[in-house]
């Protein structure tokens, strides 16, 4: 059986959307008391993808 | 960009860089092994497993006592100028951020628990607060010195899109303290001079959302996840599916299964794209299990999709290709 391939920015969100964790909203962006970590993944095509 | 010329230097000086790296660190070694914070480390492990603030008693005296936080923090940063004399590119070995009108040192970390340096500069101007958030932590902060004008935000009552929120003003001055929960939060407002916090928080377990409110009408704003690992795997989904790794599908269904609802439709979503059959198959399921808090979602979805490629039915028929 031939199955479509789906388009992932055709599926919705739920409608309460969630962020990942230390997003905030442009009003709300500014010194506050969360102390932001910063996730940075670095893949390489040899050994598969890593995370730091 | 421009790179100093010392910076340049030390940036092919392994040696030298070793050699700044390691000052710093004994600095703080030889910190942790002074009078006042010996045992802090355990009880803050002990803290953020959920034991009571007054079951720590080197944590109680710390966060109720102003001359003894005081005193244990500037050994602390007496000891990184110190060594910063000897090493002025040495590198202070705290998780620390850095933005205009106030910094933070985060001392120590174990699990969800931290104890951090917080620091507020009274001469950076500051733009009125427009937006308060609330986060699944508690703890409270004492301040070590200056004082400042607080907002003391207190979440009444909380639907889907608002909140009902009731502040009032505080001042706050070196030696006394702000405890906050979920459901109570501050905002400095305005900062005399300098405002220096000794900050002990933790995490809930499985942290909820943190919520952003308007302050004029309590409109939710934003909402993000109080989970760091859960938005880790998150973005690792992402990769995936951006990566196209078809192989991943069979572990993008079984993720739909587990954890936060957001995280669990992100992960269908990502199978859905990467592995039609897979996709739908978990897809099914949710919307079968009228139990399933994602099951109205997952079965308005499943029909939207059979509306559009009316082959999908036939999925559930067959046998799971996994």
């Amino acid at each position: 059986m031939s199955l479509p391939a789906i388009d992932l920015a055709s599926l919705p969100g739920l409608e309460a959307g969630t962020g990942l964790y230390g997003s905030q909203s442009a009003v709300a962006c500014g010194m506050d008391d969360r102390l932001i970590i910063i996730m940075v993944y670095v893949y390489d095509a040899n050994i598969g993808p890593s995370t730091h | 960009m421009h790179v100093a010329a010392e910076l340049e230097t030390l940036r092919g000086n392994w040696p030298a860089q070793r050699r700044a790296d390691g000052r710093m660190e004994q600095a703080v070694r030889t910190w942790w092994a002074g009078s006042g914070v010996a045992g802090l480390k355990d009880e803050l492990a002990r803290y953020a497993e959920g034991r009571e603030l007054n079951e720590c008693p080197g944590l109680t005296r710390l966060t109720a006592d102003g001359d003894r936080a005081r005193s244990v923090c500037a050994a602390l940063i007496e000891a990184l100028c110190a060594a910063l004399r000897e090493e002025p590119l040495g590198q202070v070995p705290f998780r620390h951020q850095a933005s205009e009108g106030g910094a933070m040192l985060q001392i120590s970390q174990s699990g969800g628990a931290a104890l951090t340096l917080v620091a507020y500069d009274g001469l950076s101007p500051r733009a009125p607060a427009e937006a308060i958030a609330f986060s699944d932590s508690e703890g409270c902060e004492l301040v070590l010195a200056g004082a400042a004008e607080l907002r003391v935000a207190d979440l009444v009552a909380e639907t889907a899109r608002a909140a009902r929120i009731d502040y009032e003003p505080r001042h706050i001055a070196a030696g006394e303290r702000f405890d906050f929960t979920p459901h109570k939060a501050r905002i400095v407002e305005r900062v005399h001079g300098s405002l220096v916090l000794l900050r002990l928080a933790r995490t809930a377990k499985q942290p909820g959302p943190s919520r952003s409110f308007r302050m004029a009408d309590g409109a939710l704003l934003h909402r993000a996840s109080g989970d760091r690992g859960e938005s880790h795997r998150e973005l690792a989904m992402a990769l995936l599916g951006r990566m196209r790794r078809g192989d991943a599908a069979p572990l993008l269904a079984e993720l739909s299964r587990e954890g936060s609802e957001h995280f669990r439709w992100q992960a269908l979503r990502e199978c859905l794209a990467l592995d039609t059959a897979q996709g739908f198959a978990a897809l099914a399921r949710i919307a079968a299990d009228a139990t399933d808090p994602l099951g109205g979602p997952a079965a308005a979805l499943r029909a939207q999709l059979i509306a559009r490629y009316p082959q999908l039915e036939r999925i559930e028929a067959e046998p799971c290709p996994a």
